[in-house]
């Protein structure tokens, strides 16, 4: 069935016989079409205004993620995470990424999914020329927040509950946590340097260590599998929990352990139990001072295997 | 024609005057907001003034900024941020918390909030958080300056001027004090540290607690630490 409008070419729907039976057809389909273009102009005029908003004045915001922020070369990275968690604790992720002056934030959920916003990551602040940078980092709900930085970049890490995990950099680094575990691999510290934690573990493997560093616990285990400078004091404290140190067959240093009412074991060449407590000077001088102290936890003291 | 009457009057009633009016309005109020956001809270003060801030539970952001006169306050939620002078003195007082602002890069600070960032200024500080950050960068720390984080983190990376006399205080926290290496200064501690981590020469835990040690040559400033088993590292840049 063919339909044909009688007034389809009615100059304007006032030339259309408004009676009834005749309903005008026309009149409607305007009626209809103004609220339209009303939405349609408001809703770009929302866009723009959004638009401009964000990048005028929200640039900073690290709500979005990922976000990127740029650097100077061996910037510091200051990151405070207050928020206390019993469970599902959140983890803090900081790896080294390929170029040297970004830094790249990004929240990571717990089944491993980059998550388009950083909620529980605040904003962040920077001193003039970009060389330090310092976040409020508190992610939520056992959820990452990862951090892809420079490879000389310094670190100073405070947490509450989150985990601190350190790959592959090279810097002064001071990491706290209070029940947090902190784990490096693969990282070269340099510097005056503090991994300090409550009841979580300390673990440092594949790493080296130069300068002034110390390793402190109140219960929580140390457990260190890495090299360290021929010159320089490592201090590895605990005061409840434990300290198992391997060493390279290499190293050079006069190791100086001790505990109160722990235990010491050791099968380091050269090294000798007396008294809960062993001096002795390992490797040709210059020798580094590597300390270990426990007030109860054992210590325990090997050689690298194949090293 | 009646059909066509009430047409018009419908269309009359789409007069698209207010709509104008309402959406101008609308606009104005967004580009106030704007400017203000921009511009930020605007403080005049003099030279030598402190800057107050007590009972903040949120941060304080502060960074220098060009101006030896003006504070201002940034970000919308600052716009209605009362301040005042206190009565007698050269004290500013700004009732509000959660602040980003520039200041002048000579300005004397007193501060009590949750957390305390502040980049380049140089001044007598009294800053005290409750277990919360208290973070210094390129800033001088003058006169009889205080920061007391009690049991959190306090980050300097600045300088002490030689007749200041500043006071590092943590009950149970740390302390992470980076220095220039041509620093001067007479150390004291008081209470008992956890562990230090110094490269400066000649320093060393004894009993827990650190013996006064000259630091460099003709040290005038004295640099005090008031620990309670904090974990302190002391380093030389």
């Amino acid at each position: 069935m063919n339909f044909t409008d009688p007034y389809a070419n009615a100059p304007n729907s006032f030339d259309i016989p408004m009676v009834p039976g005749n309903p005008p057809f026309r009149q409607r389909s305007n009626r209809r079409r103004r609220p339209h273009l009303g939405c349609l102009v408001t809703l770009v005029v929302v866009i723009v205004l959004a638009y401009a908003s964000y990048t005028t004045f929200a640039r900073n915001w690290a709500i979005f993620g990922p976000t990127s922020i740029p650097v100077k070369a061996h910037p510091t990275l200051v990151i405070n995470s207050q928020r206390y968690e019993k469970i599902d604790l959140p983890t803090i992720h900081i790896h080294a990424g390929t170029t040297a002056n970004s830094i790249l934030l990004q929240v990571i959920s717990p089944g491993n999914v980059a998550l388009p916003w950083n909620f529980g990551i605040g904003g962040f602040q920077q001193n003039s020329d970009s060389s330090v940078i310092i976040l409020d980092g508190d992610p939520v709900g056992g959820r990452q927040l990862d951090v892809t930085v420079p490879a000389d970049t310094d670190l100073k890490i405070n947490t509450n509950s989150a985990n601190i995990d350190v790959t592959g950099i090279t810097g002064q680094m001071t990491l706290i946590a209070n029940d947090g575990k902190i784990t490096l691999t693969h990282c070269n510290i340099h510097g005056t340097s503090l991994l300090n934690s409550n009841t979580g573990a300390i673990t440092v493997t594949q790493s080296t260590l130069n300068g002034q560093v110390t390793l402190s616990n109140n219960t929580g285990p140390i457990t260190f599998d890495s090299s360290i400078g021929s010159t320089g004091t490592y201090d590895l404290e605990n005061k409840q929990g434990s300290i198992e140190a391997t060493l390279p067959s290499n190293a050079s240093f006069h190791i100086h352990a001790i505990t109160n009412s722990g235990s010491i074991t050791t099968d380091y060449p050269g090294t000798h139990v007396q008294n809960k407590e062993v001096q002795a000077d390992i490797g040709h001088p210059p020798h580094a001072l590597f300390s270990l102290n426990t007030n109860d936890g054992a210590i325990t003291l090997h050689m690298q295997k194949g090293a | 024609m009646l059909y066509n009457a009430g047409l018009r009057r419908q269309q009359r009633r789409r007069n698209p005057l207010p709509r104008i009016i309402f959406l101008l309005i609308i606009l104005g109020g967004i580009g106030f907001f704007a400017y203000k956001w921009q511009t930020g809270n605007v403080i005049t003060v003099d030279a030598g003034t402190t800057l107050f801030i007590d009972q903040c539970t949120g941060f304080v952001h502060v960074h220098a900024s060009s101006s030896t006169n003006q504070v201002v306050l940034q970000g919308l939620g600052s716009i209605f941020v009362p301040s005042h002078h206190a009565q007698d003195s050269d004290t500013i007082i700004i009732d509000g918390c959660d602040l980003d602002m520039t200041v002048p890069a000579t300005i004397n600070l007193n501060i009590n909030a949750d957390e305390i960032d502040v980049f380049g200024v140089s001044g007598q500080m009294n800053l005290t958080t409750n277990g919360g950050s208290i973070v210094l960068v390129q800033d001088t720390l003058k006169g009889k300056s205080v920061l007391d984080n009690n049991g959190g983190p306090t980050i300097f990376q600045g300088f002490i001027d030689q007749a200041a006399n500043p006071t590092f205080s943590s009950n149970g926290g740390s302390l992470d004090i980076s220095l220039p290496k041509d620093a001067s200064f007479h150390l004291k501690t008081a209470g008992d540290i956890d562990t230090l981590t110094t490269n400066f020469p000649g320093l060393a835990v004894t009993d827990n607690t650190i013996p006064d040690t000259n630091i460099g040559t003709s040290p005038q400033a004295t640099l005090t630490l008031d620990v309670n088993g904090s974990s302190v590292i002391l380093h030389k840049e």
